[in-house]
């Protein structure tokens, strides 16, 4: 979005059409990808084909929850859940502790709980078209202050700034052993099977077969709602200086390298230098669906097993609510950040003293509200009703068809009593 | 070669300026143009762009509209700013009390130890380390459960220490590591080598005490020198970015506790692409360090006998 607005991308909605890419692609994966990668209605990207389901997806120590007799974590498993196998993968004796998150997986958490859409209402009539309610709810103290017993109390988690806002540093501590859990992603998984830093070298150095080692799941989801913003691609734009044969050319190379031949004569040629199909199957989640190559035996079946195969296709089927960007006009004034709440989580997971979760998100709501009286969206109030109620009817229909009870007990309090009486 | 007198010239006497031939005038302008258009292009060009494009939406690909004190007026009124200045004088500040003086005292005192002794320690001390690489270390010792000194401070008898976790203290845990590091001390040891001898002789023969000859001879004589230091100190402690954006992730946690003002300018600003408003940021911090600097220059000269 931040890259359109600034001019950088050129339109390439005919060469979606031209190379068809819709008929190509797994239905929902299309849909997934095609909502993420428009901008008023125009697409500035062509995917790679790989995908990974990103947003949401925890790595786990198989053996650990075998070895300990706990419950194996499901897709769609809540944050209860969650902190008991935290709780029972700790063992100080042994330097490990049940999982490892980086700061700012606090808000990460809440998100999971509905608070990116629970806690924006619109507001049309005001410049900037939106608002944060974080306080008439209660609800989110109580998660922080869960969150913070299992953090500073239970010591199940770990989190330390001097470990970085990334997953690097904690991956390798889920390589070294010292931590059971942690929010990585499929390439994190899989990638790189032969060098040494890979959870591929690890499951060698132990003697344990990859698939008996590690599991994936979904990041627990919280009220009945699982989040599903999404998978991760690394899509090709262009240039808007460049012309349109120029675009053509750009995106028939990039089809043909990834979507078609040029796709198996890579892995052909991976299989022919590694012999092993780890490092073909490396990567196996494509927007096609295509699991098999010509001149390379196996599937990733072969290299990873049947269960984690099944678990990330299964992942990568969480629905994708919709998308704010595909229903509003690109945004072209400055953006006010959430940098005011943010830190508030900040403080709460990186201090373990006794404090008041209330009064600190308070704080956070009250700078955000001050900080955003100088912006000024460049939508009009008309033009933002009308994107509102069709986003709203929209995200309505979805959380009501896919989370009932969310829908029962959060989105329909908050919708008919904070959004329609704004937007009607 | 030394020229001769003139008329009416003596020794001792100040010659009067002579009117230079043109040609030694082209060739003074020619010497000194690659460094002024350099400076200007790179130096002054790019400062007075960022003031006019303050005062826009600016945008990478798109020509920028003028928005007048829009920008200005938006991080007047967030309080995040306020706070990354606040955070920004109190790392400054800090950081001149704890590491400015430390060098001072370690070159004055490696001038009183005998010459080979001096050269070991000037190794040991003064080796040149990558920042950055040194600053990913320190990240690493800092590590609440695994770092080294989180094993020292427990195994001393010391409670359990949060160092970058803890919001009040994380300024000094960042500005530590420099405490150790004497590398300035190298330009005050050769400004102390330049000292001549034989005004301490005298000192000591008027019967001045170690601690008294350096008050009276030794830091006067270093002032023209730690004035400039400081200055630079000053500028550099108000502009600090890598030190806090490498050990404390991209947004100075914790709670912003480690944010400067740069570091807001990187992120959240550049990175939500808001470039005016980073760019706005910038020319306040600049008006900030230049008025510090002027009233600060005002008040310290740099000659001894002023």
């Amino acid at each position: 979005m931040n890259a359109f607005v600034q001019g950088m991308l050129a339109d390439i909605t005919p060469l979606i059409s031209k190379y068809k890419l819709q008929e190509r692609c797994l239905p929902h994966l299309w849909a997934n990808w095609s909502q993420n990668s428009q901008v008023d209605g125009k697409y500035f990207c062509y995917p790679l084909n790989e995908y990974s389901p990103d947003v949401g997806t925890m790595i786990y120590r198989k053996d650990l929850i075998a070895e300990k007799g706990l419950k194996e974590p499901q897709v769609g498993w809540s944050w209860e859940e969650a902190a008991e196998l935290f709780k029972g993968l700790t063992d100080s004796a042994a330097g490990i502790t049940g999982a490892g998150f980086p700061t700012w997986f606090l808000p990460y958490h809440m998100a999971f709980h509905g608070w990116d859409i629970l806690t924006q209402p619109p507001v049309p009539a005001q410049p900037w078209h939106w608002t944060r309610d974080i306080t008439s709810d209660p609800r989110w103290v109580e998660l922080a202050d869960n969150y913070r017993k299992v953090l500073h109390e239970d010591k199940a988690i770990l989190s330390d700034v001097a470990l970085g806002g990334g997953d690097e540093e904690y991956f390798k501590l889920f390589h070294a052993g010292q931590i059971a859990v942690g929010r990585f992603n499929y390439w994190s998984m899989f990638g790189r099977p032969t060098e040494p830093t890979s959870l591929s070298a690890m499951a060698d150095r132990v003697g344990t077969p990859y698939p008996d080692m590690f599991g994936a799941v979904s990041v627990p989801s919280g009220d009945g709602y699982q989040m599903g913003n999404g998978v991760m691609w690394g899509p090709v734009s262009y240039s808007p200086n460049q012309t349109a044969e120029q675009h053509d050319m750009g995106v028939s190379l990039v089809d043909w390298m990834f979507f078609d031949i040029g796709l198996d004569m890579t892995k052909a040629g991976i299989w022919e230098v590694a012999k092993d199909p780890r490092a073909v199957f490396s990567a196996f989640l494509y927007m096609t669906g295509k699991q098999g190559y010509e001149g390379v035996p196996g599937s990733a079946v072969d290299a990873w097993g049947q269960e984690l195969v099944d678990r990330w296709l299964e992942i990568g089927k969480i629905p994708v609510e919709p998308q704010r960007d595909v229903f509003f006009p690109a945004e072209q004034n400055p953006a006010p950040s959430n940098q005011a709440i943010d830190d508030q989580f900040s403080l709460m997971v990186s201090d373990p003293a006794a404090m008041d979760v209330a009064a600190m998100l308070k704080k956070g709501e009250d700078d955000w509200l001050a900080a955003v009286a100088g912006f000024a969206s460049s939508t009009s109030e008309a033009d933002f009703k009308a994107a509102a109620q069709e986003y709203f009817a929209a995200l309505d229909d979805f959380i009501k068809t896919n989370y009932s009870e969310f829908y029962a007990n959060r989105f329909k309090p908050f919708y008919e009593g904070k959004v329609l009486p704004n937007i009607s | 070669m030394q020229e001769p007198l003139l008329a009416g010239e003596s020794i001792g006497t100040a010659a009067p300026p002579r009117e230079l031939s043109r040609r030694s005038r082209i060739e003074r302008i020619l010497f000194v143009l690659p460094a002024f258009l350099f400076h200007l292009s790179w130096g002054w060009y790019p400062v007075i762009v960022a003031f006019y494009l303050s005062f826009t939406n600016s945008r990478l690909m798109k020509p920028p509209d003028f928005v007048g004190w829009d920008n200005y007026n938006r991080l007047w009124h967030d309080p995040l700013v306020a706070k990354a200045f606040q955070v920004t004088f109190t790392y400054a500040a800090l950081s001149i009390v704890l590491t400015f003086v430390m060098p001072i005292l370690v070159a004055i005192l490696l001038m009183e130890m005998p010459k080979h002794v001096m050269r070991w320690m000037m190794l040991l001390w003064f080796l040149p380390l990558s920042g950055i690489a040194s600053t990913i270390l320190w990240r690493y010792m800092y590590n609440t459960r695994y770092g080294l000194l989180q094993y020292v401070f427990t195994h001393l008898g010391f409670p359990e220490q949060r160092f970058l976790n803890d919001a009040r203290l994380v300024l000094f845990w960042l500005i530590f590591p420099g405490i150790l590091f004497f590398g300035p001390g190298l330009i005050y040891m050769a400004a102390l080598q330049s000292i001549p001898t034989s005004y301490y002789e005298a000192a000591e023969i008027e019967g001045a005490s170690f601690w008294r000859k350096i008050w009276t001879i030794s830091l006067p004589r270093l002032r023209p020198i730690i004035v400039m230091m400081l200055t630079f100190a000053i500028i550099g402690g108000l502009q600090e970015f890598s030190w806090p954006q490498i050990m404390t992730s991209p947004t100075g946690e914790p709670g912003g506790a480690a944010r400067t003002v740069v570091m807001f300018i990187y992120q959240p600003l550049w990175g939500m692409m808001r470039l005016g408003d980073a760019t706005a940021l910038a020319v306040m911090l600049f008006v900030v360090i230049m008025v510090i600097t002027i009233v600060y220059r005002t008040i310290f000269k740099e000659d001894p006998d002023v």
